[in-house]
């Protein structure tokens, strides 16, 4: 592996993410890198939870807005606790376009992605994971 | 903590002519400490300016969200800068950044409100909505108003 100059972070407010950022955490201690910790208020996610019919579309949104937002300072507090360099970025939209877009625009060297058991289990999250493998511009380190 | 909470028309500076990010930092800070709560400027202005070199805070969509908790402040407080003109930030998107909203908690107070404070301010001010209007007030009391409607 080259050294490290960038490292995105796809933080999707699993346990296995919390894992991811630690992965980036030391890395970016390592190699002084800089996190990119990007959240993804994730299209097939609002799809999924509007069809329960529980909250409207707008509701869910905004729901998952300000708890990407949250995890994203968490993330951003525990980082530059820790000495480590951090951004924090939110976009809407679907990972696969979003993580491997921002990787290019970033002249990422590397891509980390949490890719738990429940992302496993559910087709959509596996197409999702898979494209994100398949369109990164550079290495991708899977946390499990 | 909804920022229309937290915002007055005396934490509101328009205009601001600073050009440089960092002294416009700087004066944000000492206008919080004239407004009392803050033990000490200076450290607060070392400890915001610290967290930024770690991490631009520049969120994008011209906005910059400078924020640390700090040992100086007893109470979650804010302020919201507008400069004359867009300065260069560093910004995650690369945009010139046209709204400035700092926020300062206490270094052992609660950090889910502080987190969730932020998290709801972020979401505020990513609307394109709420930023033109910003944008376009012409007095701190009318964007006090236009966050207190937003917020509503």
């Amino acid at each position: 592996m080259t050294a490290l100059a960038t490292i995105v972070l796809h933080l999707d407010l699993t346990p296995e993410s919390q894992r991811a950022l630690q992965r980036a955490i030391h890395l970016s201690l390592l190699s002084g890198a800089t996190i990119i910790a990007v959240n993804v208020v994730n299209r097939h996610v609002v799809t999924q939870l509007a069809r329960t019919g529980a909250k409207s579309l707008a509701e869910i949104e905004i729901e998952l807005e300000e708890n990407g937002w949250r995890y994203l300072y968490a993330a951003e507090e525990e980082a530059k606790n820790a000495g480590a360099r951090i951004v924090v970025l939110q976009e809407t939209g679907y990972p696969e376009e979003v993580i491997p877009r921002i990787a290019a625009e970033k002249h990422a060297d590397l891509v980390i992605v949490a890719y738990g058991q429940r992302a496993r289990s559910d087709i959509t999250a596996i197409r999702s994971a898979e494209q994100i493998f398949e369109h990164a511009p550079c290495d991708v380190l899977v946390v499990k | 903590m909804k920022l229309s909470a937290l915002l007055t028309p005396e934490r509101v500076l328009l205009d601001v002519k600073e050009k440089n990010k960092m002294t416009l930092l700087s004066l944000m800070t000492s206008h919080l400490a004239a407004l009392g709560g803050v033990a000490d400027p200076t450290v607060l202005d070392r400890e915001i300016k610290e967290r930024e070199e770690l991490g631009n805070t520049g969120i994008g969509r011209g906005v910059g969200f400078p924020h640390a908790k700090s040992t100086q402040v007893k109470e979650i407080m804010v302020l919201l800068a507008r400069p004359a003109k867009p300065i260069e930030y560093g910004a995650i998107d690369n945009t010139p950044v046209s709204i400035v909203l700092m926020i300062v908690a206490p270094a052992d107070g609660d950090n889910n409100e502080y987190l969730h404070t932020m998290a709801r301010i972020s979401r505020l001010l990513g609307k394109n909505e709420v930023r033109q209007k910003i944008l376009a007030a012409t007095s701190p009391q009318e964007v006090v108003d236009i966050v207190k409607a937003f917020e509503a």
